[in-house]
């Protein structure tokens, strides 16, 4: 029903611009999450598209529909913030009326609208409190509760869930997944927790200093990030970079020598001499599977068992560290010497000015 | 053992002492207030006898009825409640409207605008009450109790409007973003959502002016000549000045006066020291 | 879990709005366009504009002006002549040294008395609460009364002060306060004292509870006595409030003379004149707009002075 295109959208504060030309088309009914490090404008572009911040340049358009002129009431979407935003005078129910008795639907429709959607986020029991006296978990879905009675195009979430403690943060985040499933409509969702754009976006955003870095589906930017900055953003832990000198290997792709003399020949282009060699501490191998492969040798620095898996860190010659993630019952202690392999078809190479060499 | 009781036996005796210097304050603040109306329930011969009494012998009110009945106090009182009743109109309906902007909005000189609105403050009353008085003359409002409000707003508008913008930043923006978005237009969400949420604000706010606008003296004192106007505390003074008014009359004229005030303020107390000292917590 | 199904809110075709787009009125439109906040500024300013701005400039413009009700005749431009006048005026001088006098004798007095009664109330025991909100109410006494009570209570006979202080042996006799011209400035203070202490009281005690707690347990874990504490924790966290409460508190003592025409009327002889009461009586009693306006534009530019040589000094003071 309604899509959503940015064009050329740009933002000035007075002379410091935060959002300097975006240009994005959200799909009809699509999971979209806005990613990026803390102050790259993730909520500034959201308050663009809600009408909440003036745009200085572009257009905006939701479904058809040109909007950049309206009134943020006049938009048609709904917006569910990070404080909550609960109107702390009104009732829960008044509270989810709110929105519908602007919009002029009658009072036994209202009625309905909310007592559905009170069943859906379990609130029943709770329609006559204040906002003051629920919990954050029920504030939160209250809020929620709010805007999809309004039934709008659009949804907008800024962080919805940070304020929330990690148990019922899961379970939000799965419920959240669910109700975009069943309501089919539009979602667009700021956070800078990893996992939740994982597990959540049709497709990412990654943001950063106010333009977009990459979009793609979660595993697009996982195995193919465009750059430096995605390769490093997404993914948890963090990829592994190293400094790399490039020759073209015989079969025409790219041999990297890295630092302590390990050679790898990554399947990509060569595009000069110079490059940055990356690989997921997830990819790295250890133990027998590295016969065969090329490899690099290190003291374990660092140990942290995590349960389900342990991570290494590594320090290689020449005050290198590398990260490897094993088994959560991997042996390796500390200042042990570990070997670990890598597998060519894993890796990436980035130019000096940070954007990848495509694959073959 | 004796050192933990030693210790007790200090603290009790702190707390002793902190209730002594308490109560010493709070004799000294409300002595004159309580000597006041001991005074105005004395009889004219218990005030004027020679043998000092503090505690009324016979208890009377028949100073209140003097006052009540045998001079024109009624209608000073009347007059006042009219002045001050425009003045806060006034002032509510200006200056939540100036506050919002203020609080809500970043433009340029906003900073240079609520210096202003202090600076105004620095002006020696005397130095606007003259042109006032042309002024008014002029318009015919002299003498009047739309005038007199007016000239109360001088001085009073800025105070509401500091005041006020402080309880309005305290109401998170968000708040009013969700509105906006929920089908209200940014004068909607003033409406619907702020101003209930500052509703106690704007009340203290309202009651600080109004007791500024009743109490006021001086400004009246040069605007109003006459009876149809004069506020009461001019009209008082006027008592004590050339009638010699008793003071069994003048300190139950004086307690009749203060009640608003004292109930008033008694009622918003709370919210309003608040609000006064919203500045000195920040810093 | 199975309950989220039911979010399937729309029945049927979801393609079918079933909550219709909001439009906005004509007044919701405007208050979404950008010169709103001026649209919300204009009636005050209109206001500030006429009521204040412009009698203001007219005062500094009569100043400049002959301009007495009982002599028309003789209104005109006069240029500096009252300032002239002003600066041989020997009553002038006489109302600027008792302004500095009341002025300062009774801001100090209010803020000693203020911080004492802020550190005293400044506890967590019960009945402190209601203790903080009496002390309040002189400040908010009008001048009349508060003025006319302590006439009374200061009246030369039937006075309850001369009484008590007779009893206690303070006095031997009851005394004329505000007849001796030695005594009636210092009496006009105490009552001014008493009337203004609870405005720095109020700010003072705020501005204690915002004290954070575990500075005093630092300090107590540094060894700090009580008074040690109070001047290296409490008074550097009251200063920028004591500096701005003096700054307001100056202002409205040299502006309003309300107390002072209330108490003794300037008496007995000059001796409590100050300069905000020579002009409000050359105006009132006079109508000698002109000398009185010449003479308020002084006060303002005194005000001006003091206002900018203190937050200058209290700033190099903090460096
Ligand atoms: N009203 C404003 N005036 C001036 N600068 C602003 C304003 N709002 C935001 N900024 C600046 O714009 C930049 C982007 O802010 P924004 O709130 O969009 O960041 P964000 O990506 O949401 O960060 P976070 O993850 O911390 O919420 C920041 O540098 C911020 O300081
Ligand atoms: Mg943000």
């Amino acid at each position: 029903m309604a899509g959503l295109q940015l064009r050329g959208v740009r933002k000035s504060f007075g002379s410091l611009e935060v959002i300097r030309g975006v240009d994005l088309d959200v799909e009809d009914r699509s999971f979209v999450v806005f990613v990026g490090p803390s102050g790259c404008g993730k909520s500034t572009l959201l308050r663009m598209i809600a009408g909440l911040e003036d745009i200085s340049a572009g257009e905006i358009a939701i479904g058809e529909r040109r909007v950049d002129d309206l009134a943020p009431a006049e938009r048609g979407i709904a917006m569910v913030f990070q404080s909550y935003a609960l109107y702390p005078h009104m009732s829960v129910r008044e509270n989810m009326e709110f929105g519908l008795r602007m919009a002029g639907v009658g009072v036994s429709e209202r009625e309905g609208f909310v007592t559905r959607a009170a069943r859906t986020l379990r609130l029943d029991g709770l329609l006559e409190r204040r906002p003051r006296a629920l919990s954050g978990g029920q504030r939160q879905r209250v809020a929620i509760g709010r805007a999809i009675v309004r039934d709008p195009d659009v949804f907008l979430f800024d962080e919805p869930l940070s304020n929330l403690d990690a148990a019922l943060r899961v379970q939000m985040r799965v419920e959240l997944a669910r109700l975009h499933h069943d309501l089919q409509r539009t979602m667009i969702y700021v956070t800078h927790d990893q996992v939740e754009a994982m597990t959540l976006a049709d497709r990412i955003v990654v943001l950063d200093a106010g333009r977009i870095e990459q979009v793609g589906a979660p595993m697009d930017l996982y195995r193919s990030p465009a750059n430096l900055f995605v390769a490093g953003f997404i993914g948890s832990p963090k990829m592994n970079f190293l400094d790399a000198v490039v020759e073209t290997a015989p079969d025409g792709g790219a041999r990297a020598r890295l630092p302590g003399g390990t050679v790898v020949d990554v399947p990509v282009r060569p595009r000069g001499e110079r490059a940055t060699f990356g690989v997921r501490p997830e990819h790295l191998v250890h133990g027998a599977q590295t016969a065969g492969l090329p490899s690099l040798r290190g003291r374990a620095v660092v140990v942290e068992r995590l349960g389900g898996a342990t991570l290494v860190h590594l320090a290689l010659d020449g005050d290198v560290t590398v990260t490897l993630q094993v088994a959560g019952d991997s042996e390796i202690r500390l200042d042990e010497t570990v070997e670990v392999g890598i597998r060519p078809e894993t890796t990436h190479l980035f130019g000096p000015e940070g954007n990848a060499w495509p694959r073959d | 053992m004796a050192v933990v009781r030693s210790r007790r036996a200090r603290r009790r005796i702190g707390v002793v002492l902190s209730y002594a210097a308490m109560l010493t304050i709070v004799v000294f603040a409300i002595f004159p207030i309580v000597w006041c109306l001991l005074v105005s329930l004395k009889p004219e011969s218990e005030i004027v006898s020679a043998q000092m009494t503090y505690w009324p012998r016979t208890v009377t009110f028949e100073n209140y009825v003097a006052i009540w009945t045998r001079s024109n106090f009624p209608t000073l009182i009347m007059n006042s409640v009219v002045t001050t009743t425009i003045t806060v109109a006034i002032c509510i309906v200006v200056g939540t409207l100036a506050s919002y902007a203020i609080s809500r909005y970043r433009f340029r000189g906003r900073s240079a605008l609520m210096l202003g609105y202090l600076v105004v403050r620095m002006f020696p009353a005397v130095m606007i009450i003259i042109p006032l008085f042309i002024v008014m003359r002029g318009f015919g409002l002299l003498d009047s109790r739309l005038g007199l409000a007016l000239a109360y707003t001088t001085f009073l508008l800025p105070v509401f409007i500091w005041m006020m913008k402080g309880y309005l930043d305290a109401v998170p923006p968000e708040i009013e973003d969700a509105a906006r978005v929920d089908g209200s237009s940014r004068i909607g969400a003033m409406v619907r959502v702020v101003l209930p949420l500052v509703l106690p604000g704007l009340v203290a706010t309202a009651v600080f002016i109004a007791i500024g606008a009743w109490n006021e003296y001086l400004i009246a004192l040069m605007l109003t000549t006459s009876t149809g106007s004069r506020t009461w505390p001019v009209g008082l003074q006027l008592m004590v000045g050339e009638f010699q008014l008793p003071w069994g009359s003048l300190a139950a004229g004086g307690i009749i006066s203060i009640i608003p005030v004292v109930v008033l303020f008694v009622l918003v107390q709370r919210v309003m020291v608040k609000g006064l000292t919203a500045g000195a917590v920040k810093g | 879990m199975t309950a989220l199904s039911e979010a399937r809110l729309g029945d049927g075709d979801r393609r079918v709005r079933r909550v219709p787009h909001v439009r906005l009125g004509a007044l919701g439109r405007l208050s979404e366009r950008r010169g709103w906040a001026w649209l919300l500024l204009l009636p005050s300013l209109v206001m500030i504009l006429a009521i204040i701005l412009y009698p203001t400039g007219y005062g500094l413009w009569l100043g400049l002006h002959e301009m007495r009700l009982t002599r028309p005749d003789r209104d005109g431009f006069v240029g500096l002549k009252h300032f002239i006048a002003i600066a041989d005026d020997p009553i002038f001088w006489l109302s600027l040294r008792n302004t500095l006098v009341w002025v300062v004798g009774s801001v100090v007095g209010e803020l000693a008395l203020g911080l004492a009664a802020a550190l005293v109330l400044n506890k967590d025991l019960p009945g402190f609460k209601l203790a903080a909100a009496l002390v309040l109410l002189p400040w908010f006494l009008p001048n009349v009364v508060a003025g006319n009570i302590w006439a009374m209570m200061l009246d030369p006979r039937l006075g309850v002060i001369n009484d008590v202080l007779v009893r206690m042996g303070v006095l031997t006799t009851y005394r004329a306060w505000f007849a001796e011209p030695d005594l009636a400035l210092a009496a006009a203070m105490a009552v001014e004292i008493w009337h203004g202490f609870p405005f720095f009281a109020l700010l003072l005690l705020a501005a204690l509870k915002a004290i954070p707690q575990d500075l005093y347990e630092a300090a107590a874990c540094d060894g700090a006595k009580a008074w040690d504490q109070f001047v290296h924790v409490t008074l550097p966290q009251l200063r920028m409030i004591i500096v701005a409460s003096v700054v307001l508190r100056v202002i409205s003592l040299v502006n309003s003379p309300e107390i002072l025409l209330i108490l003794t009327g300037g008496g007995p002889g000059r001796s409590t004149q100050v300069l905000s009461l020579y002009a409000f009586l050359k105006a009132y009693k006079e109508f000698n707009f002109g000398y009185a306006s010449a003479l308020a534009t002084v006060m303002f530019l005194l005000l001006m002075l003091f206002s900018w040589a203190y937050v200058r000094l209290s700033n190099v003071m903090r460096d």
